[in-house]
Parts: C-alpha cells; structure tokens; sequence
C-alpha cells in the first residue's frame, strides 16, 4: 500500500500507451479499431502526417508520463514529509516554452502542402487553351436523412436539366481526380468517408468542393459524421470505386434510363448510347 | 474527505476503508441495474382502427348512438386470428399450398421483416420493420409512428391500400418492383429514406411486410364497414356452435344443422367474401396491369431540332389543355390551389359534421388517433426533384395515370406525344433560362403568357 497512489497514477500513461499498441497492431479485443485501409493518393500523406503526429505525442507523453511517475515515485510523503518550495526558473520556463513552439511550427509548415492539395488546390483541367478548376463530377446534396447524389449528364456539368440523381449510392471510378460539390437541403452536415480520409462538413447556403483520386476498386461506406437529427445514425451511403471501364458502363445504362424509348421507324431518332462520355 | 484526511494523517486503514465504501457502492448500483432495467418492454399490440370506427358510427348512427363496445375486441380477435400479432405474423393461406396469396406475400419474409429488433450477436436477421420504418409508419402501418406527426408529408398510412407511386394506373395495386423502388430510392422531397444500403432479401422481406399491413388493414376497414348492416349482432356468433340453448336444453339436429350452416355462412363472408374474394384477388398479379410507356417522339432529345417545338407545346398545354395551371400555378410553384386535402385525410374529414374550419367538430378524431388535417400542397415542378422518380417514364406515367389519393388526376384526353410534350416542359422548368427579362423577375411577379 505504501507506493499505492504512486502506481495507481502511473498506470494511466500504461495503460493508455498499452491501449494505443494494442490497437495499431489490431490485437483483441482492439481488432479494426485502428485506421481503416487507405483508397486514396492523398490519403497516403495525411497517414504519414498521421503516423509523424502520433509519434510525436507519443514521445511527449511518455516522456511526461515516465517524469510525473518518477517524482510521484521518489517523492513520496513517507520518505519526505516537506516537498523543496521554489517560486520560479526562467531558464526553465524559456526551455518549455521554446521547445512545444518549435515543434508546433515545425508541424504548422510540415503539413501545410498537404492541406492546400486537399482543401484548396483543385485539380484543373484545359479547355480552350486555359487551365480551369475541374467541374465537379457530382452533386451531394445532403439531407435529413440521406445522401442524393445529382450525377453531371451529358453535358458534363451538374445543375443542368440532363443531370440524374439516384440515392445513397455513389459510383465513382478509380485513377481519376473526382470533385464533389456538396451541398445541404436542411441542416449542417458532414461528409464521411474513412477510407479515403475524407470528411467536410456541408454547411446550409454553402457549397463546399471536395476532391480526392481513388486507388483501386473497393466499397465503403459514406457517413454522415455532424449529428443532424433523430434519424442521424441513419445517414449512411454507399461508395462504390470501379475501373474507369466500368464506370463509363454504369453511366451509360443510367444515361439509356434517363431516355425513354423512341418510335424506331422515326429516321430522326437519335442513337442515344453514342452520346459523349467523360 | 476522507481520503484528504486519510492521506494527510497517513492512516492508509481510511483509505482501505473507502475503497471497501467505493465497491460496495458499485455493487449496489449493478444490483439495481439488475432488478429495474432488464425487464423486457411489453410486447407491442397492433392498435384498432378507432378512427375508421368513429367515422362509421358518425355516418351511419343517429346523433350521439355507437356501435357496441364488444366489437373492438371481436374485430381484434378475428384479426388476431388471421394475422397472428407484431411479434408472431401469420397469414390466412386459405386454400394451403394452392392459395393464389402465396404469390402475394411469404410468411418466411413476414417473420424476417416481424418481431423486435435482433441485436447483431444474435446473427440473425429478424424486426427489419421496427429497426427501420415503426418509428414513422407505426406497428400497425397506420402512418402515426412516434416521429409522425412532425413530419410534412405524414407518412403513409398503408391500410387504405393506396400507394402514389407506381406503375399500375388508379384504383390498382403497386407491382413489387413499385415497392422496391421506392425502398431502394426514398422519396426525395420527404422523409422517406433510401435502403439502397439493405440486401436484397431483406427490402424483399419488408415489401412483403408493407402488403401484409396493408391486407390487414383493408380487411379491418372492411369488417368496420359492415357493423352497420349487423343491427349490434356479432359478427361471428358462435353460440350457434353451442350444444345447448341459453336455457340449458339441447338443440335438436336439425336446428343444430342449421345453426352451423349459419355460422358457416359468417364465416365465409368475413374471410371468403372481404378477403379472398375482394382484398386478395387486387394483389395477385398487379404487374399485368402496369401501363404502357408510349415511345417519346425523338423531339424529346434536348439537341434535337423539334426539340424547342415540343417545349412549346408542353408550355401551352401546361396553361391550356391539361390545366396543370390550376393547382400547380402559374409559375409552377405549386400555389395553385392550397386547400385540397389527399385521401388519407379526405377518409375521415369528409364524415358528416366535419368542418375542417371548426377543430371542435373534429376533436373526437384527434383523440381517436388522427393526425392533425394539413391541406396537400401541388409539386412545385421549380426543384429538379421529383417524388415517384426523375426518369421521363416516371414523369410520363403520374402525368397519364395521376396520382394515387391525390387530387392529381390522369389524363386520358391526352395524346402520347401531348404527354410527352408536357413531361419535356415539366423537367425543363426547374431549370429555365434565367437569361430572358422576364425570368429576371422574382419568380411570383413573372408575367405569364
């Protein structure tokens, strides 16, 4: 009982660190609990930001964790009644303070590229000669509770009269930078996608942009991660990444339903299936 | 306190002493866990339809006179009978094997869709109904879930056997692909939801559902719309079954024959004639009665040179011919009409002596479980959404066959191509150049033509 509260207050950085390897090495009962798999070239340097982050707290926390338990340790009451008073120790206090700063810019301009490629730096494209944003190849709309996802049509523009929409499933292909609009009929919500280390939150009035470039074919699931209602754990959708093949085969058949049938004799019938694809 | 004090005498025996404190108090509280919150909810009852009973008194009693109080619990019982409850679904299979409802519905996916919900240790699949639609449709499919009446539009009540979107003209039920798709696609614009995420197997197992609620409730509104003709008399009376009179004697043969022949007679119209003969034989089969999508004159393709032409025409049958004008405004904004209410709540406020102006005269159908009137606001045909599907054939089929307990009408006087014409104009609207000075206008000012 003698070291009790000495132990009992170490076992917390313990624990807390034992929790953390468990974890990262997906031992029971902390099995998936770790990040899931990335399907996203972005996604790769936000991992390692990640990875480098977690390192670093954790040498802090150790570090902390090992100091407070060492004076909790030899400093116990029993073998010294009266702790040493000392007000303050510039030379201490120039020491703690310079070193979380210097790490904190470090992280500030470490991580600033891979900001600006996801939040600000839209992928573009060439039209005419001039480089302009990439249009966004779909429309999320939010809503309580469920996700309609308004597909460019032939166009290749969204908010157009030949756009689709279908709900709660989002087809998207694979080796291509894809850029959603996202947009909400009610309240704030947010756009979730683990896997490819997305999530924006979608704010009334407000279009957010998101682009991401898928790196192989998967499924996953699209959360809504801002609580937006009764019906928030509801909000769940369905994010398929196909070949690109595949892809422009699923648009076709969308785009054929999109056309109704037309009298075959009439010579001025269109073929509708050779329209242009993106 | 104590461990302050603890701590600051150094008498670690207080310390031991409110640990003990500490465990015994946890031990308590997990004792109390025990004994309150593992008792399991009550099982949940299908609720009679008071509503439809009240309607039935109010139109067909002398002023302040009801039915019998014994016929709740009569329509309940044979209901029970029939159906089984929430937890345990039964169907009436009439004819066994051979029965043509087995094209209708299966029991395996009732009992899929039926019960509570299975927690997912369980590894099986069961309450598919309460996990995802009781809250708003309610357990009996009555549409007066908990979330109901906060909802606009209030979800469906299933047992008037109407369904809007489908691809059966009016009057006819909806082909199991109907159900699936709106399952799979929500109804955007509401707060109908899509399951797109659900396999297959289990959409299959709540469509199913939906019809079993909805057979049930139709075959309950029928039984409630016969108590006029029974003069207070049950419905099955069977003390003709019974041995002896009420005075003890026993009934000679030939009587008894004819007791039973009676009762048999009873019987069958309550389960041959409403249900297998009227109910059943609407379900069987609807997908021979889904109509026709005539083929789009090639117009209809945006770039196509007549394509502006067919616009025209759309526009000119929106005022005119067809009268979309009327309820759907002049702008399309859906403020044509604003006072129609759809037939679910038509059911019971066109009973007599219902002013929906005077809430006094209705108050008794609040309390019988009614939701609050709200009159059915036109599409506003201005937001590309559109409720029953954004396919053309969507389009073209709730403009030709109307709406379901709506006062969309259909449109037999119109031809293929006039329809088309007005679906082309209607999926334009949302849509329509801004760049015109009249469209520069706020959209309620526009002068139109």
């Amino acid at each position: 009982m003698n070291r009790f509260w000495s132990i009992l207050f170490c076992l917390v950085p313990i624990l807390g660190t034992a929790t953390f390897v468990m974890a990262a090495w997906g031992l029971p009962p902390f099995q998936g609990a770790w990040l899931p798999k990335n399907y996203s070239v972005a996604g790769e340097t936000i991992d390692h930001l990640f990875y480098l982050l977690n390192w670093i707290s954790a040498v802090i926390f150790i570090g902390t964790g090992a100091v407070i338990g060492w004076v909790l340790w030899k400093y116990d009451h029993r073998r010294r009644d009266q702790a040493s008073y000392f007000s303050h120790n510039t030379q201490l206090e120039i020491v703690w303070t310079i070193i979380p700063a210097i790490i904190l810019i470090f992280i500030a301009f470490y991580q600033m590229n891979s900001w600006a490629e996801t939040k600000m730096i839209r992928p573009t494209i060439s039209q005419n000669g001039q480089t302009i944003n990439k249009p966004p190849m779909v429309l999320v709309m939010a809503k309580r509770f469920g996700w309609e996802f308004h597909y460019a049509g032939p166009d290749g523009l969204i908010e157009t009269q030949d756009d689709d929409y279908i709900e709660n499933e989002l087809v998207l292909p694979v080796g291509t930078d894809v850029v959603l609009q996202l947009e909400t009929r009610d309240v704030i919500h947010s756009f979730f996608v683990p896997q490819l280390r997305v999530k924006q939150d979608i704010v009334p009035g407000m279009k957010q942009f998101i682009w991401f470039r898928g790196t192989d074919i998967a499924e996953m699931d699209i959360a809504c991660t801002e609580l937006c209602g009764w019906g928030h754990y509801t909000m769940k959708g369905r994010l398929r990444l196909v070949s690109q093949k595949d892809y422009n085969l699923w648009l076709t058949e969308r785009r054929a339903m999109q056309t109704p049938a037309m009298d075959p004799d009439d010579p001025e019938t269109p073929q509708v299936l050779e329209e242009r694809l993106p | 306190m104590e461990i302050l004090r603890g701590i600051k005498t150094g008498k670690l025996k207080t310390v031991r002493h409110v640990l003990l404190q500490f465990i015994c108090l946890l031990g308590l509280i997990v004792i109390l866990i025990i004994m309150t919150g593992c008792n399991p909810s009550p099982e949940p009852q299908f609720r009679f339809n008071r509503v439809a009973l009240l309607k039935q008194e109010k139109n067909d009693l002398a002023e302040g006179e009801r039915f019998s109080n014994a016929y709740q619990s009569e329509i309940g019982d044979i209901l029970t009978a029939l159906y089984g409850t929430p937890n345990e679904p039964r169907f009436p299979f009439l004819l066994g094997e051979e029965d043509p409802a087995h094209d209708v519905l299966s029991l395996n996916n009732l009992q899929l869709a039926a019960g509570p919900v299975a927690a997912d240790r369980l590894e099986k699949t069961a309450g598919l109904y309460r996990e995802h639609c009781s809250h708003c449709h309610g357990i009996t499919g009555d549409g007066a879930g908990g979330t109901a009446a906060s909802l606009e539009p209030y979800p469906r009540d299933f047992r008037l056997g109407k369904f809007k979107f489908k691809s059966t003209p009016l009057r006819r039920m909806p082909t199991n692909d109907d159900l699936t798709r709106i399952l799979k696609n929500g109804i955007p614009g509401t707060a109908m939801p899509s399951f797109r995420t659900l396999p297959d197997n289990e959409i299959a197992a709540l469509v199913d559902y939906v019809k079993y609620l909805t057979i049930r409730g139709q075959h309950e509104r029928r039984l409630i719309a016969e108590l006029s003709n029974l003069d207070n008399a049950p419905i099955l009376d069977f003390k003709l079954l019974a041995d002896a009179d009420e005075e003890g004697q026993p009934i000679d043969e030939e009587m008894k024959a004819e007791n039973t022949e009676t009762f048999e007679a009873q019987l069958y119209t309550v389960v041959g004639e409403y249900l297998a003969e009227d109910i059943i034989p609407r379900w069987v089969d609807p997908d021979d009665e889904i109509s026709e999508v005539n083929n789009a004159p090639a117009g209809f393709q945006s770039k196509h040179p007549a394509h502006s032409a067919l616009l025209q025409t759309g526009k000119d049958l929106f005022y005119g011919k067809a009268n979309c004008v009327q309820c759907h405004g002049e702008t399309g904004l859906g403020d044509g009409q604003t006072a129609n209410y759809d037939d679910w709540t038509n059911d019971w406020l066109k009973t007599i002596g219902v002013d929906v102006n005077q809430p006094a005269t209705y108050q008794d159908f609040m309390m019988a479980g009614a939701l609050h009137p709200r009159p059915i606001r036109p599409r506003n045909l201005r937001t590309p959404i559109f409720r029953g599907g954004n396919l053309p054939s969507d389009v073209y089929r709730r403009i030709a066959n109307g709406i379901e307990g709506t006062p969309m009408p259909s449109s037999p006087t119109l031809t293929t191509d006039e329809i088309w014409a007005l679906v082309s104009y209607v999926k334009s609207l949302p849509f329509e150049d801004q760049g015109s000075p009249e469209n520069e206008l706020p959209v309620n000012d526009r002068i139109v033509d």
